[in-house]
């Protein structure tokens, strides 16, 4: 069994143990949110995919355990022009409270909670991925175009605050957090190229790029702050409209951290060596030298980064049946990772008592068009969610390009 | 809140929380392995004619004409031919002549009111009479006296070979003394050493005995006087003011010892002062020398029981202002045993005086050593005998100069087949080549302060492979060629050589035929003469370091022609230097050859494992084409040779044994016999690549 779908399973078993104890009597989801004052929330994530590459031909480069040739050749066939490729891993744990009251018209609450997220994003090319996969032999007399290529790797952990504010019409959230950056690798090629000559007599290289990579200190290796912020307006006939983003933040890394940068052509043609009778020489350790020394000129020092953000909009009808159609909306979202693409997400939801199920169709993110599927149950104590999107990825891992899967859970204490 | 939903909301946390420290979810691609087809120039040389026959071979001219130069010295002779190192042995036993134990001298009074209380009534008559002015009656015969002489602080004992041991009596009585009967004898053997009856004393006069100490007389140092008896006239009647610290006084004077054995106290003195000269084997008549190596040493054993003083010393030698001296303490032997010490100096850097004791300006190679032994006054009491002595071993090891100064003789020296490797075609294994041209400067360099001449008999040149030789015929052969004497730089301590340059090409003789047979050894006879039929002269000089050197400066101008020449080269190699993480699995190399040379290469590559065994062929035979000439016979245009060959799994594990690679090249001029010149800028370039399975992690 592969790595993702025991964590998927994981996930999912331990949310069906949660729930399945606090069941008890429902009511509607929006009756609920009117009258919780305090709750608990957990949520958690997980989701990976390639808007070129199929899922059967990404799920067994990634998770089998050898790369023979069949993978290879499967990968390969499956490469387009510019592909990409994307993970994300998000937890959250949270506590809510709204106050009874209401002051200047507004009824006021505050969350706090820690999440832990971490997210893969890459671009690359045809010929880049051939490069990787089979070597420079195939380009034999020809060029290799490696740009654009780039990827971004985050990983942070996440302690936050958020104020929020409704009317009867309007709510509002403001946060801040601070952030504990775990992990931090960028590579941005911005030009990249690579000609091998008839019987390798020479390699032309060209190549721009820069990688940024925080240091090596454990844990914690990064220190910064985000902040988030959302506002939802309601109408009488059950419209909800939502803007927000989050993890808008800025993380400093460390001084073990590492930038590497080249703008560089360079001609490879070997080691020379003086002597053709003296071969003592470490023929491909010199070559190691003189590339690090054009293409590898690396500096050690604390650099600071964005974090990765993410900004939704939505629209949604709530039209709070107890049995049928209950609501149905569009929603987008978007990360600042490369390869991804605002995910737009159109769904309905039915109702029948206290279970609901809402299928739903996309098109973005880390992926193309998209089938999922969200099941639920809601009580005046408990909300609890289980969601699989990009289902084509496991039903027909010949075309479906990722698969992900989400749980929450909100219970009221008070 | 409840405890119930306290319990459910810990229950919540504990199955969530835990994901908030998934550590990461992407796939860890650093993990996979895979191989990939990597197809890239590893390595590229510019192969020249230098890199061929050797770097250093090799010249050229303002035109870019190679030459094949070898600069090769041929004969050496200097100061290591014409001295042996110096070394001479001087022992020395040093028994105790004599030992000096100084004049020794004893002072004993006896007053009279000690004499008077051995007297009797007489005696108390006297006592009470002290102050008195009363007539003293005659004395027929006194009682005897005797008391002790102690010499303890000077001596315990002597045994004596001779010596005089001399007693003054001094008669401070006021009465004479006659038939004085007195003796001193050893307390403790019992016998007398002096006695005697002196007939008159008198009063206020002085008489003196003597005895002869010889014939191992033995001396104690604690000794008692007796006075047998004495008589006296009395004073006649005549009142005499009686004093009783009136006193006989005995001095004992014991001198001119010569003591055969002694305990006591030593004065300082010498134990043993000996000079001796040495000659340097030389026939050259030298002034002075500097020490450039050796030793002075000394060994010394002794039995004296008192710390001895040994200088061993080359007046002649110096260095900065100080002579040459070795100086040590010997330490007392214990009793009935010896005492020894080794000692050692190294002597370079001191410049010797060769002119000996007298220093007479016609005396030459002789120094000379001065050898002193003595002991000190330590005022210890011990035990010496001529019985004790002192052994002495001492000498110079191995002395050698780094300059000598003086006549350096008139002599010829000769050398018949001498024979020395050349380095010249050493790596050539057959083939046959044709020169148009060959030259030999014949350079000595003579760093010698004297007129030399150096005569070359006959020279061959032998090639031991082919067993062939061939004489060289030259128009200097059996001529003296004159070497004039250096001049000596003394300031900077060297010499500075004169250089004489001696021509042999093919106007004045065979020499291209001698290198044609390839030679690897050369065999001549010689003579060198030092100051051929010259009178003395004293200001020549020769350092050590600077032999006389025969050169050989060996020019062959590349305008030539070859076939077959073999030429082989063994280099190191190691597979790991080339794939340390053994990452290359298998793959397809090329060696990519862009021959700019006018001449045809047939190569072959053998790999050796570490006992040099052949266990893989690389390339076999493969041709490189010659360039291409244009009408005058120049390079016009390189020419390509592509050599592959796989290497699969198998062989690269055969690689990774191999640690040399062999090289056999077969070289033959296009248009041969046809003889082509080789320029500076004519090579090969040489591209090896590879197309191989490389493994990913």
């Amino acid at each position: 069994m592969s790595a993702l779908h025991f964590k998927a399973l994981w996930v999912a078993a331990g949310f069906c143990w949660t729930t399945a104890a606090f069941a008890q009597q429902t009511d509607s989801l929006e009756a609920a949110r009117k009258t919780l004052n305090q709750s608990l929330i957990f949520e958690v994530s997980q989701i990976e995919g390639s808007r070129s590459i199929s899922y059967g031909a990404l799920r067994d480069f990634l998770y089998s355990e050898g790369l023979d040739e069949s993978v290879k050749l499967d990968l390969s066939d499956a490469l387009q022009t510019q592909n990409n490729y994307g993970n994300a891993f998000e937890a959250r744990m949270a506590f809510r409270q709204w106050s009874p009251k209401r002051k200047l018209g507004a009824q006021r609450g505050f969350e706090f909670g820690i999440e832990n997220t971490q997210v893969f994003g890459a671009r690359f090319s045809e010929d880049a991925a051939k490069l990787a996969l089979f070597g420079n032999a195939g380009f034999e007399g020809q060029t290799a175009r490696l740009d654009p290529m780039d990827y971004e790797l985050a990983s942070w952990f996440q302690a936050y605050f958020e104020q929020m504010f409704r009317t009867d019409v309007w709510q509002y959230t403001v946060g801040l957090g601070f952030v504990i950056g775990n992990e931090y690798e960028r590579f941005e090629l911005d030009r990249g190229s690579l000609y091998t000559a008839e019987n390798g007599e020479y390699l032309d290289v060209d190549a721009q790029y820069e990688l940024l990579k925080a240091g090596e200190t454990g844990f914690v290796k990064g220190l910064g702050a985000s902040l988030r912020a959302s506002v939802e307006h309601s109408s009488v006939k059950g419209w909800k409209t939502r803007l927000g983003f989050r993890d808008l933040g800025y993380v400093h890394w460390n001084s073990l951290s590492t930038t590497v940068s080249a703008d560089s052509s360079f001609r490879y043609s070997g080691e020379e060596f003086p002597n053709i009778f003296d071969l003592r020489d470490s023929l491909l350790l010199g070559t190691d030298d003189r590339l690090d020394r054009s293409f590898f000129s690396s500096e050690e020092s604390a650099f600071g980064s964005w974090l990765p953000f993410e900004l939704s909009a939505g629209i949604e009808r709530d039209l709070n049946a107890k049995k049928g159609l209950d609501g149905y909306g569009l929603s987008v979202v978007y990360r600042a990772l490369p390869g991804m693409i605002p995910r737009t997400t159109a769904f309905a939801r039915w109702a029948i008592d206290r279970w609901y199920f809402a299928p739903e169709l996309s098109y973005g993110g880390f992926t193309g068009a998209g089938l999922g599927i969200s099941i639920g149950h809601r009580s005046n104590d408990w909300e609890w969610q289980v969601r699989a999107r990009d289902l084509q990825g496991p039903l027909a891992p010949q075309w479906g390009g990722g698969f992900g899967l989400d749980a929450r859970l909100r219970y009221r204490l008070y | 809140m409840n405890s119930k939903l306290q319990q459910r909301a810990l229950f919540a946390a504990s199955v969530i929380f835990p994901l908030l420290f998934q550590t990461s979810c992407s796939p860890e691609l650093s993990e996979k392995s895979w191989n990939v087809d990597v197809l890239a120039p590893i390595a590229w040389t510019s192969l020249e004619v230098r890199d061929i026959v050797g770097d250093t071979l090799v010249e050229a001219n303002s035109e870019g004409l190679l030459s094949l130069v070898r600069r090769q010295q041929v004969f050496e002779y200097g100061m290591d031919d014409l001295l042996e190192p110096y070394s001479s042995t001087f022992q020395n036993t040093a028994k105790l002549q004599t030992l000096d134990l100084g004049t020794r001298k004893l002072t004993q009074e006896l007053s009279l009111g000690q004499i008077a209380s051995t007297q009797g009534a007489l005696g108390n008559f006297i006592i009470i009479n002290h102050g008195n002015s009363i007539p003293i009656p005659p004395i027929s015969s006194s009682g005897a006296i005797s008391y002790p002489v102690q010499a303890n602080n000077l001596f315990t004992s002597m045994t004596l070979l001779d010596g005089w041991m001399v007693l003054s009596i001094r008669n401070r009585l006021p009465i004479d003394l006659v038939n004085f009967d007195y003796s001193l004898v050893n307390s403790a053997a019992g016998n007398t050493v002096i006695g005697s009856v002196i007939p008159s004393i008198p009063a206020n006069a002085t008489v003196k005995d003597s005895v002869r100490l010889n014939n191992y007389t033995v001396l104690e140092g604690s000794m008692i006087a007796n006075i047998n008896g004495f008589s006296s006239p009395g004073t006649g009647g005549v009142g005499v003011l009686i004093d009783t610290t009136d006193f006989l006084r005995f001095e004992v004077l014991i001198r001119d010892l010569e003591p055969y054995e002694a305990t006591a106290i030593f004065p300082a003195q010498e134990l043993l002062d000996y000079t001796e000269e040495s000659l340097l084997p030389t026939d050259f008549k030298l002034v002075s020398m500097v020490i450039d190596t050796g030793v002075l040493y000394m060994e010394a054993v002794t039995t004296v029981e008192e710390e001895v003083y040994l200088d061993y010393e080359i007046p002649s030698a110096t260095l900065g202002g100080q002579t040459l001296l070795l100086a040590e303490t010997l330490p007392p032997a214990p009793a009935n045993g010896v005492n020894s010490i080794v000692s050692t100096r190294n002597i370079e850097g001191y410049t010797v005086d060769l002119h000996g004791i007298s220093g007479d300006p016609n005396v030459f190679n002789t120094f000379y050593a001065h050898l002193r032994a003595r002991i000190d006054s330590t005022g210890n009491m011990v035990f010496i005998s001529l019985e004790d002595s002192i052994f002495l071993i001492t000498g110079i090891e191995g002395m050698m100069p780094s300059k000598v100064n003086g006549w350096l003789g008139s002599d010829t020296a000769v050398s018949d087949n001498e024979s020395i490797d050349l380095f010249l075609f050493e790596d050539l294994l057959g083939g046959s080549f044709d020169l148009e041209a060959a030259r030999i400067d014949l350079e000595v360099i003579n760093p010698m302060g004297a007129e030399m001449e150096f005569v070359l008999t006959d020279v061959r040149a032998r090639n031991t492979r082919t067993q062939s030789t061939q004489a060289l015929q030259w128009t200097e052969l059996g001529q003296a060629l004159q070497l004039p004497g250096a001049s000596d730089l003394v300031a900077l301590d060297q010499s500075q050589p004169t250089e004489s340059h001696f021509l042999i090409d093919e106007g004045n003789s065979n020499l291209d035929e001698l290198f044609e047979i390839q030679p690897n050894r050369l065999l001549y006879d010689l003579e060198i003469r030092t100051n051929p039929g010259l009178p003395p002269n004293y200001s020549g000089f020769l350092y050590r370091d600077q032999p006389i050197e025969v050169w050989l400066n060996l020019e062959v101008p590349l305008h030539l022609s070859f076939e077959h020449l073999l030429l082989s080269d063994t280099s190191g190699f190691n597979f790991a230097d080339i794939d340390p993480e053994e990452r290359v699995e298998s793959g397809f190399f090329s060696m990519i050859c862009d021959n700019g040379l006018p001449f045809e290469a047939r190569m072959e590559i053998i790999a050796l494992d570490s006992l040099n065994q052949a266990i893989d062929t690389l390339v076999n035979g493969g041709i490189v084409a010659p360039a291409v000439l244009d009408d005058n016979d120049l390079v016009n245009e390189s020419v390509r040779s592509i050599f592959e060959f796989e290497a699969d799994a198998e062989r690269i594990a055969i690689l990774r044994r191999a640690r040399k690679l062999v090289f056999n090249g077969d070289y033959t001029t296009t248009n041969a016999p046809d003889r082509l010149k080789l320029f500076d800028h004519y090579a090969t370039e040489i591209r090896l690549t590879g197309e191989f399975q490389f493994r990913v992690n």
